[in-house]
């Protein structure tokens, strides 16, 4: 257990939990004199829901801190115990990885990580409060009222922030199930003029697995060969486990109805409001009340692991950058899943707990999860946090995307050879054509086709890239088109010191709104709740008219 | 050069400058009232409320009277624009109304751009863009069934029925959107078939709607009917028969060119121009060059043509070459006029004629016979040529068209990504760019070089 004396750092990170981990290891990674303060160092990195990783729109967040050089696909790797690939029936777009975990395993890896990373240093202690003057971060007030000194301070509290735990009709104050919560925090905010909230979020029952009979539940298997999250594992090693699947019935059901009088959530003693994405067994069975049974995995499910570990990167990378003098590092919309979860979370009003979905996204068919390298390693490499090894790998990868393109995509194959092969599967070629062409028809596969034209062994994955591209090329271009009107909105810039308040053909609400949030373009404007399209028009307008006296921005960066 | 602002108060007349006996001049603006403040004695208008009316003089900054003066008062934002505005009705008299705008540009106001006041409009929420269209339609509405048509855009029946196709749409991408969010959860969103029959429907109601444009258009700029022969046949004269069948309400403007005397009709609740190429000659051996490009150019830019053939002297060597012109390009769009029936007692009976299949009609300008029927023919004709459905709503606006054919390409994508079965995800790309089309077409999201292409087009005063 690492204690110090030591009370100043560059940068302090307050809760051990998925965001804090991230954010001081990547602070500490960029070379800042880095604290984690957490009120437990053997709870690190600790599951408090469904000791799972990743899923649907989820896993894509995964791979994309992973690319860019965070470490929550590394310890799931080493972690999980049942990998499974979500929606291999339908297209890749939609495709997630995701992994159950260990997880005692899984919080002694982050612990490892955290332990052994130059410089953090982890403090075991509760803060409560912070220290500001001159609208500057002093210093984190500790419990026994010690300051440790800071540049720049990010709170990663999460759920133990004046967490309240409710059993059945129990209330209790507590972080976790047997854990303090983080007290003093929230005032210290709110004596800074920020205002507090309460969200709500259910966790699954723990039910031993010996009390579990095998002989009436579906068994679930793993994947053959797991998918691993992060592109520096080649292989998963850990053995894996079964999970498995059962159905309630009408008998669950009118048991079940026999409690809601003591369930918290109808009776209104919960005053948050809760995932509307994430309904509790009262909440299917009173919604969906014509359905005679409903799905029970043991175990399946999501948290907020991802998001909380994708806001913890950026801020920890940003808080970095921000020390260093240099530009602050922005994911857009169109990049990367990461930029869609940020962008929603500043501009759009929150009355529950944000979950990420692929619909969130509005260019899902770029964003997929096996081309987050592709997309982001390069950011990754260039602030130094992927290491050699990994960034080989991935210049590997690009060299044989870029040999299949060019050396197998233009090679003809024959007749004979095609009828022969694909008998009843496809129709017939009375002459040759391109491999690139074949591509095209939805019952071929490009690993099929290379089969017939090369001995050359070439990765799934790069294949599947270079396939994907030109089998939905046609979709890829109209996407890209709406990505280029998109990125033209969001490159019209709005002035640092532009008065919403005299626009008098605006909304009042709009102009509220923008007066808060203080948008950079016009595209993020537009993402505004409470701002429509109106109020946007009278904006866009009043920009064309007053080009002459555009001031631009510090930064003058465009999001991509 | 000083930049135009969106503020400035903004002054243009209205009505047109010359003729009619009451003009009417709009002022719009922060500025509007107090400006006209100090010209108008009438009343201290500061302190009065809108939706009233005032009457005064309106002096010049030397006090001497221009005018007489009626005054309308309205408040922000009920009004045209939305803003404060001043209506001034004076007399009819250009010199008073110079005297009149110079005062307010002397103000500070400048003169409004065309399309100005609706585009000012539509900006403060007072409108969409297709009812700023359809009034600038009904403005220049040039048949009864455009102007009924242009009122009820003006009232919002095209926005409605494109709000209730995009929200149609919207709902098919959510339960796409579902459908793929949920995928896990073991719940039955909906089914691919469900989602083409949904599409088709919106598709069909599209259709529909797009068809109605060909005719829309043509009646939205008036029909133009070429009468063409060689001379002496009695161009003229079927051209005043045509014309005093039926109670021009367009006075004829002497457009008088070189070659071409037009007249304005109205036959049927549709405008129609016609035009009489007293000038244009075709001869075998000497054409002109410049007039044959003039004869051309007016061929191609007819709706209808009609060839006019004196049937009691029989078909000429020049008849048969505009025969021979018209039935190699023209076809579709022509009429025969055997004039005067009442000298011949034969019928043409010359073969060729009928052998073209050009519709071939007996008339005599003189006494009136058959003139009823050759206006029905033409009227007939462009309705067939532009597959005129009896739809409730016509589109009259190439920049609508455009767009709704866009979304219907987009729907069509959709459809085929669905009989290909393609995943949700590839369905979606498809119905966000429909949806966002048809959020163009209202203007919701507007730059300012679309809005400014758009108002443009409109004249000055709207």
């Amino acid at each position: 257990m690492k204690q110090t004396n030591k009370n100043k750092f560059d940068i302090v990170v307050v809760g051990g939990g998925h965001a804090g981990i991230e954010a001081a290891i990547v602070a500490a990674n960029m070379g800042m004199d880095t604290a984690l303060v957490t009120m437990e160092i053997n709870k690190i990195g600790l599951m408090s829901c469904n000791p799972a990783i990743g899923g649907l729109a989820k896993g894509q967040l995964v791979r994309e801190i992973d690319a860019l050089g965070g470490i929550m696909g590394k310890i799931s790797d080493a972690a999980g115990i049942h990998f499974k690939m979500l929606n291999t029936s339908k297209g890749p777009a939609v495709q997630s990885p995701r992994a159950q975990a260990d997880r005692a395993y899984y919080s002694k890896v982050a612990k490892n990580f955290t332990l052994n990373t130059r410089n953090l240093t982890v403090i075991e202690d509760a803060a409560i409060g912070v220290k500001t003057g001159k609208n500057k971060i002093i210093g984190v007030i500790l419990k026994d009222g010690s300051l440790i000194s800071t540049r720049a301070a990010i709170l990663t509290n999460g759920t133990f922030l004046n967490g309240l735990i409710h059993v059945g009709d129990k209330k209790i104050s507590a972080g976790r199930a047997g854990e303090m919560p983080a007290t003093g925090i929230t005032e210290s905010l709110q004596a800074l003029g920020f205002t507090a909230g309460r969200l709500k979020t259910g966790t699954p029952p723990r039910i031993h697995r010996d009390s579990i009979d095998y002989t009436k539940v579906e068994v679930q298997a793993p994947d053959k060969i797991p998918v691993p999250f992060s592109f520096s594992t080649d292989k998963i090693n850990r053995q894996q486990i079964n999970c498995y699947i059962t159905y309630t019935n009408t008998k669950t059901h009118d048991i079940l109805r026999t409690g809601f009088d003591r369930s918290p959530m109808f009776t209104g003693t919960i005053k948050g409001v809760g995932p509307r994405y994430c309904p509790s067994i009262e909440d299917k069975i009173n919604r969906f009340s014509d359905k005679n049974r409903h799905q029970l995995f043991l175990e399946n499910g999501t948290s907020g692991y991802e998001e909380a570990a994708a806001q913890g990167f950026m801020a920890g990378l940003n808080a970095a950058l921000k020390l260093k003098g240099q530009e602050p590092f922005m994911l857009g919309r169109s990049e990367a899943y990461i930029g869609v979860l940020i962008d929603d979370l500043i501009n759009k009003t929150h009355d529950e707990p944000y979950r990420m979905f692929t619909s969130r996204a509005e260019f899902r068919l770029l964003l997929r999860h096996d081309n987050a390298d592709l997309r982001l390693m390069e950011y990754g490499r260039n602030f130094g946090l992927v290491d050699d090894q990994t960034y080989g790998k991935y210049l590997a990868r690009r060299k044989e995307i870029d040999t299949i393109q060019k050396n197998e995509m233009s090679k003809k194959i024959g007749p004979k050879i095609f009828n022969s092969h694909f008998k009843n599967k496809s129709s017939n070629l009375t002459q040759a054509v391109k491999v690139k062409d074949l591509i095209k028809r939805p019952e071929i596969s490009l690993r099929q086709l290379l089969e017939l034209v090369t001995d050359k062994e070439y990765s799934n994955s790069s294949i599947g890239e270079v396939e994907f591209n030109i089998k939905y090329s046609g979709y890829i271009e109209r996407q890209s088109a709406q990505i280029e009107k998109f990125r033209n909105i969001e490159s019209k810039l709005i002035p640092a010191d532009i008065d919403y308040t005299s626009m008098q053909a605006m909304s009042v609400e709009a102009r509220e709104k923008l007066t808060r949030i203080k948008p950079v373009n016009i595209g993020q404007a537009s993402r505004i709740s409470g701002v429509s399209p109106a109020d946007l028009s009278v904006l866009v307008i009043y920009l064309e008219k007053h080009k002459h006296g555009n001031v631009p921005r510090e930064t003058g960066y465009i999001p991509a | 050069m000083k930049v135009k602002d969106y503020n400035d108060t903004i002054i243009a007349s209205i009505t047109a400058i010359v003729g009619g006996s009451v003009s009417l001049i709009r002022i719009s603006g922060d500025n509007a009232i107090s400006i006209t403040d100090k010209y108008f004695t009438g009343t201290d208008l500061t302190k009065q409320t809108g939706g009233r009316f005032f009457h005064g003089n309106f002096i010049n900054h030397h006090g001497k009277i221009i005018d007489d003066v009626i005054l309308l008062l309205y408040n922000s934002p009920n009004s045209y624009t939305g803003e404060d505005v001043v209506e001034i009705s004076c007399h009819g008299n250009p010199f008073v109304v110079e005297e009149l705008i110079q005062q307010y540009l002397s103000a500070g106001c400048r003169m409004a751009d065309p399309g100005e006041f609706s585009k000012r409009a539509f900006l403060n929420g007072k409108m969409d863009l297709l009812q700023a269209e359809a009034v600038a339609d009904l403005i220049s509405a040039k048949s009864k069934r455009i102007t009924e048509n242009s009122i009820a855009l003006v009232g919002g029946r095209l926005s409605e029925l494109i709000l209730k196709l995009k929200e149609e749409l919207i709902k098919i991408a959510s339960l796409l959107t579902l459908d793929l969010d949920f995928s896990e959860e073991d719940l039955d969103i909906i089914q691919a078939d469900q989602i083409a029959d949904s599409i088709n429907k919106a598709r069909n109601t599209l259709e529909a709607l797009i068809g109605t444009y060909n005719f829309g258009r043509l009646l939205n700029k008036g029909i133009e009917v070429l009468i063409c022969g060689k001379p002496n046949v009695g161009k003229s004269s079927i051209l005043n028969a045509l014309i005093n069948q039926d109670r021009a309400i367009v006075s004829s403007t002497p457009g008088t060119t070189r070659d071409t005397i037009h007249e304005d009709v109205v036959i049927e609740n549709i405008s129609i121009r016609f035009i009489d190429t007293a000038g244009i000659r075709i001869t075998t051996d000497h054409i002109e060059a410049e007039g044959v490009l003039r004869s051309e150019a007016a061929f191609n830019k007819a709706d209808i043509i009609l060839l006019i053939i004196d049937i009691s002297e029989g078909i000429t060597e020049e008849d048969q070459n505009l025969i021979n012109k018209i039935n190699a390009s023209y076809k579709n769009r022509s009429i025969i006029i055997g004039n005067k029936k009442d000298k011949s007692i034969e019928l043409l009976t010359k073969k060729e004629i009928y052998q073209t299949g050009i519709p071939v009609l007996e008339v005599s300008a003189k006494t009136g016979n058959g003139i009823i029927e050759l206006q029905k023919s033409i009227i007939n004709m462009v309705k067939v040529n532009t597959n005129e459905l009896n739809e409730d709503i016509l589109i009259t606006n190439k920049r609508q068209y455009e767009i709704l054919k866009k979304t219907l390409e987009s729907l069509d994508h959709a459809l085929d990504s669905i009989k290909n079965n393609f995943g949700y995800e590839f369905i979606s790309v498809d119905m966000k760019t429909a949806i966002d089309l048809l959020s163009e077409i209202t203007g919701e999201i507007s730059t300012d070089d679309i809005l400014n292409n758009i108002f443009s087009n409109f004249c000055i005063g709207k």
